[in-house]
């Protein structure tokens, strides 16, 4: 394992998503590891902030996409986990409306984190310029909601 | 669809629709990533929409909660310039069609 700091980590994801957002071509497996990576355990929220307790208020309380006894902790911890799922996918989003690029992790919605009225998909957007966590709920329509935002798929869900 | 998560979408999208008015008023104020979430949330929220709208074409609602998304469905329709103004999904003419809210002409 190689010992880097935030700020190479940064350098070389900042890098990366302007390379690929530029010929929109898919991820290698190396690429794939550094962005599950860095978005899991430097962008994503460690701890609940007031965004991550307004996203939870909303999808796990009032939509009930999660089990009703899930802490804003374990939501983000099941963010946590579609990020690194290897099985799961990414997609960026062309910027057409917001001038900011979007990428999306997107993967199954596993037994533990179905609620009453789950969805077939986890997904969660980041800022891919600001790298920057946007939210994180379950898409009723899966894997198609992602296919249809009109962007690109750095690496296909399994 | 069961009745249960057929009223959950249902009163999903009503909560959504009546904060639609207090967000429009703040919406060229909001940081760029909040418009980017709330607009990825509302595409979700419009798929729960038509989510129910199929279990209506195909007969799996009960008459009173048929009654409650033709309801629903009315306002969806009256917040059309709103959700222009927002560049907010619109529901699918399709699904409000089925509805009897737009005529099929």
């Amino acid at each position: 394992m190689v010992a880097r700091s935030p700020e190479e980590d940064r350098a070389f994801i900042d890098n990366l998503l302007r390379r690929l957002t530029t010929h929109q071509r898919a991820l290698t497996r190396q690429e794939i590891r550094r962005l599950r990576q860095y978005f899991a355990s430097r962008a994503l929220p460690e701890q609940p902030t007031t965004r991550v307790l307004e996203k939870h208020g909303k999808h796990v309380e009032d939509d009930l996409q999660w089990p009703d006894d899930t802490t804003p902790d374990e939501y983000l911890v099941s963010l946590r986990d579609t990020i690194l799922n290897p099985r799961g996918g990414i997609y960026l989003v062309e910027p057409e409306i917001e001038l900011t690029w979007t990428i999306y992790f997107v993967g199954p919605v596993p037994y533990r984190w179905r609620g009453r009225h789950h969805g077939h998909s986890i997904v969660v957007l980041f800022n891919a310029e600001r790298l920057l966590w946007i939210t994180g709920f379950q898409a009723e329509a899966g894997e198609a909601y992602v296919d249809r935002q009109q962007g690109f798929w750095g690496h296909r869900t399994h | 669809m069961q009745r249960d998560r057929a009223l959950n979408h249902l009163k999903a999208i009503r909560r959504e629709v009546s904060q639609l008015t207090v967000r429009e008023s703040s919406w060229g104020a909001l940081e760029p990533d909040d418009r980017i979430g709330y607009r990825a949330e509302w595409d979700n929220t419009l798929d729960r929409f038509s989510a129910v709208v199929q279990a209506y074409g195909d007969q799996r609602l009960d008459q009173d909660i048929a009654t409650q998304l033709i309801d629903v469905a009315r306002i969806l329709a009256d917040f059309t310039p709103s959700l222009v103004r927002m560049q907010l999904r619109q529901p699918s003419a399709d699904d409000l069609r089925r509805l009897g809210i737009l005529s099929a002409a």
